[in-house]
C-alpha cells in the first residue's frame, strides 16, 4: 500500500483520475445533503426553465432540477454499473479460475463456453440479454454483468496459470492440503492485484453499458434519475431537452475517464516494466 | 500451414453451430409463448393454432431446431409482424447500410488511429504524443451516443455543414432506388451521378465519425505501444547507420515490423463495430442492422431479432477466423516455415 502511494504521487493521470472519482463518490453519498430539490420534486408551472438562478443548471420537463437530479444520478448510475462490475468479476473470476487451476476437461469446457459468448460482440449479449429478461435497470445489471464475464474470465486465468506454477503451490500440494485450500487461500489471494485493475477498468465500460442500454430505452422507468436515462429523457425532447442531453452525458463522460485514467494508473503500477520508465 | 488453415477453420463449425442454437432458442426465451410472440398482440387463438401446425411449433424441440436451419440455409428467415414483411427482404436493405457504415468507420479509425501512433512513437515525450494519449483515452472514456448528439447539434444544426440523419436526402432525390443497398456503390456505378455520390457521402460523414471514435482510440493507443517498441530495436539503428532516410526508416523498416498487433487491433476493432454500431444508428437515424434489433425488440418482434443476432455473431466469428488465417500471410516468418 505505501509503495502504491508513492507510485501514485508521481504518476498524474493516476492522481487526476482519482480526483475525478472521488469527487463522484461525494456526489453520490452526500446527494441528499447536496441536492437544493428531491431527485422526483417538481415545481408546478417551471417547465425547462434555463440554468441559473434558483435551479443552478435549470430544470427539465416536468420543472425538476436537474442539478439535483444529476447529484442522485450519480448514485443509481455508480450502484448499478457497480453491480454489474461485480458480478462479471464474480463469475468471470470463479470461472477463470477453476479452469486455470483444474486444467484438463474442465478446462477445456469452461472455455469452450467463453469463447463461445465472446462469439458475441458483447453489446449485442446485453441488448439481446435485456430482451429476454425484460427492460428494467435491475436487468440491466445482469445484463451488463453477464456479458462483461468472458473476457474476466480469461484474464484471470491466465494470471492463475502462472501462479499455479510458482513454487510455493506446489509446496502447498506436497503439505497435502485441499484443492478448495489452495485455490482459496494461496491462489486467488495472489491474483487479487490484477482482479482490482480489472475492475477499476471494467467500472468505466459498465458505467458507458450501462448508459448505452438506457439511451437505448432498454432500461426500464424513463423517470428514475440514471444519467444514461436523464439523457434519453432529454434526447426524446429534442431541442428542449439539449442541456439536459449535454450535462448528462458530460457527467458519464467524467465518471468513465475517472476510472480509465485511474485503472491505467493502476496497471502501470503492476507492470514492472512500464514502472522503470 | 495448410494444416492449420483447415484446424482453425474446422474449430469455428461447434461455434457457428453453438450461435444457431442460441438464435434458435431465442424463440422461445422471448417473454410469453413462440405463436404469440410471432403473430404479435392482434393474433387470435384460431390464427395461433394455425401457426404452431405450420412451424411445427407443436412438435418435439430438436424437430423444430432441424426445420429452423433448414428454413435459415435456404434464406428463409421468417416474417416480421410489424411490417409483414419477409425478413430476408428487410435485410437486403439492412445488411449493407450497416456494412457500409462500418467500413467507413474502420478506414477513418486505421487511418487516423495508425498515423496519430506512429506520429507519437516517432517523437514521444512532445505534443503530438500527447494528442494521441488524449485521443486514446477520451476515445475510449466518451459516451458514443453522447458524442453523436453533440456532433450533430454543431455540424448539422448550427453550422449546416452536413445533413443531421439519414442515409440519402429522399426528398432530392425521389427516384432514387438502390439495386445493391450500398448507396456509395450505387451513386458511383449505377447512377454515375456525382452530385447524389456527393450527398451520400455528406450523409455518410457523421456516423462514420462518431462510430470511428472507440477504434480509433484503441488503434492510436495499440500503434503507439508497438511502434515505440520496434524502433528501439537494433535492425532500427543499423538502417539508420546506413543511410536510410527518416521516413523510409518509421515505414519501411518499423511499421512493417510493427503490424501484427495494429492489424489484430483492427480486426478485434470491426466487431465492436457490429455492436457500437446500434447506438451511432440510432443516433442518425440510420437504417441498418443495429436499428433492426432495437426495433425488433421493441415490439417483441421474434424473426427480425433471431435473423440479425444469427447474422451479427457469424459475422464476428468469420472476421475473427480471417484475422487469424492473415497472420500467416502478413508474416514472412511464418510463410515461409509452411513452404519448407
Amino acid at each position: 500500500m505505501k509503495d502504491f502511494v508513492r507510485f501514485l504521487k508521481t504518476h498524474r493521470p493516476a492522481q487526476a483520475g482519482l480526483v475525478l472519482i472521488v469527487v463522484v463518490l461525494i456526489a453520490a453519498l452526500f446527494a441528499d445533503l447536496l441536492a437544493p430539490f428531491g431527485p422526483m420534486e417538481a415545481v408546478p408551472n417551471r417547465f425547462f426553465a434555463p440554468a441559473g438562478g434558483e435551479h443552478l443548471l435549470g430544470t427539465d420537463s416536468q420543472g425538476r432540477d436537474i442539478f439535483s437530479r444529476l447529484l442522485h444520478g450519480a448514485r443509481y448510475t455508480l450502484l448499478v454499473a457497480m453491480a454489474a462490475t461485480l458480478l462479471s468479476l464474480l463469475t468471470g473470476s470463479i470461472v477463470g479460475a477453476v479452469a486455470g487451476y483444474f486444467g484438463g476437461k474442465v478446462e477445456t469446457m469452461l472455455m469452450r463456453g467463453v469463447d463461445f459468448m465472446m462469439s458475441f460482440p458483447s453489446f449485442l449479449l446485453a441488448v439481446v440479454a435485456v430482451a429476454i429478461l425484460g427492460k428494467s435497470l435491475e436487468n440491466l445489471i445482469w445484463a451488463v454483468g453477464i456479458a462483461g464475464a468472458p473476457s474476466f474470465a480469461r484474464q484471470v486465468r491466465a494470471e492463475v496459470l502462472r501462479i499455479k506454477g510458482l513454487e510455493f503451490i506446489e509446496s502447498a500440494h506436497s503439505l497435502g492440503y485441499s484443492h478448495l485450500r489452495i485455490l482459496g487461500r494461496h491462489v486467488v489471494p495472489n491474483c487479487l492485484t490484477p482482479i482490482i485493475v480489472l475492475g477499476t477498468l471494467g467500472m468505466g465500460g459498465s458505467i458507458l453499458s450501462v448508459a448505452g442500454l438506457a439511451f437505448l430505452g432498454l432500461g426500464g422507468d424513463p423517470f428514475v434519475p440514471e444519467w444514461g436515462l436523464m439523457l434519453k429523457l432529454g434526447w426524446d425532447q429534442s431541442s428542449y431537452g439539449a442541456p439536459q442531453v449535454g450535462m448528462a452525458g458530460a457527467c458519464i463522460l467524467i465518471t468513465v475517464l475517472g476510472f480509465n485514467l485511474l485503472g491505467d494508473g493502476l496497471r502501470d503500477w503492476l507492470d514492472p516494466r512500464s514502472r522503470q520508465r | 500451414m495448410f494444416s492449420y488453415f483447415v484446424r482453425r477453420m474446422l474449430s469455428t463449425l461447434p461455434m457457428l453451430i453453438a450461435v444457431s442454437v442460441v438464435s434458435f432458442l431465442l424463440l422461445h426465451a422471448l417473454p410469453g409463448d413462440p405463436a404469440s410472440v410471432l403473430l404479435g398482440q392482434r393474433a387470435t387463438e384460431e390464427n395461433k393454432r394455425e401457426l404452431r401446425s405450420r412451424l411445427g411449433l407443436d412438435q418435439p424441440v430438436h424437430v423444430q431446431y432441424a426445420r429452423y436451419v433448414g428454413d435459415m440455409a435456404q434464406g428463409d428467415f421468417g416474417e416480421s409482424h410489424r411490417t409483414n414483411q419477409p425478413v430476408a427482404e428487410e435485410l437486403k436493405q439492412r445488411i449493407p447500410a450497416t456494412i457500409e457504415l462500418a467500413l467507413a468507420a474502420m478506414l477513418i479509425a486505421s487511418i487516423v488511429g495508425v498515423s496519430l501512433g506512429i506520429m507519437a512513437a516517432v517523437k514521444p515525450r512532445t505534443i503530438a504524443d500527447f494528442a494521441c494519449l488524449s485521443v486514446a483515452l477520451t476515445g475510449v472514456s466518451m459516451p458514443v451516443f453522447w458524442l453523436g448528439f453533440l456532433v450533430q447539434k454543431l455540424f448539422a444544426g448550427e453550422l449546416k455543414w452536413l445533413p443531421f440523419s439519414g442515409r440519402l436526402d429522399f426528398g432530392a432525390w425521389s427516384t432514387f432506388e438502390s439495386d445493391t443497398g450500398f448507396y456509395v456503390i450505387d451513386a458511383a456505378f449505377v447512377y454515375q451521378n456525382p452530385e447524389l455520390l456527393f450527398d451520400v457521402l455528406t450523409h455518410l460523414t457523421l456516423p462514420a465519425f462518431v462510430l470511428a471514435t472507440v477504434p480509433m482510440a484503441l488503434i492510436a493507443r495499440i500503434t503507439r505501444a508497438t511502434m515505440l517498441e520496434t524502433l528501439k530495436q537494433d535492425f532500427i539503428r543499423t538502417a539508420k547507420a546506413k543511410g536510410a532516410g527518416p521516413a523510409a526508416v518509421v515505414i519501411r523498416h518499423g511499421l512493417r515490423n510493427a503490424l501484427i498487433p495494429i492489424i489484430t487491433a483492427i480486426a478485434t476493432q470491426f466487431g465492436y463495430l457490429l455492436g457500437g454500431a446500434v447506438l451511432t444508428e440510432t443516433i442518425f437515424a440510420w437504417p441498418g442492422l443495429g436499428r433492426y434489433v432495437i426495433e425488433a425488440i421493441d415490439v417483441l418482434d421474434a424473426r427480425p431479432l433471431q435473423a440479425s443476432v444469427l447474422i451479427i455473431a457469424c459475422t464476428f466469428i468469420i472476421v475473427n477466423l480471417l484475422t487469424d488465417l492473415s497472420y500467416a500471410f502478413i508474416d514472412p516468418r511464418l510463410r515461409k516455415r509452411g513452404a519448407a
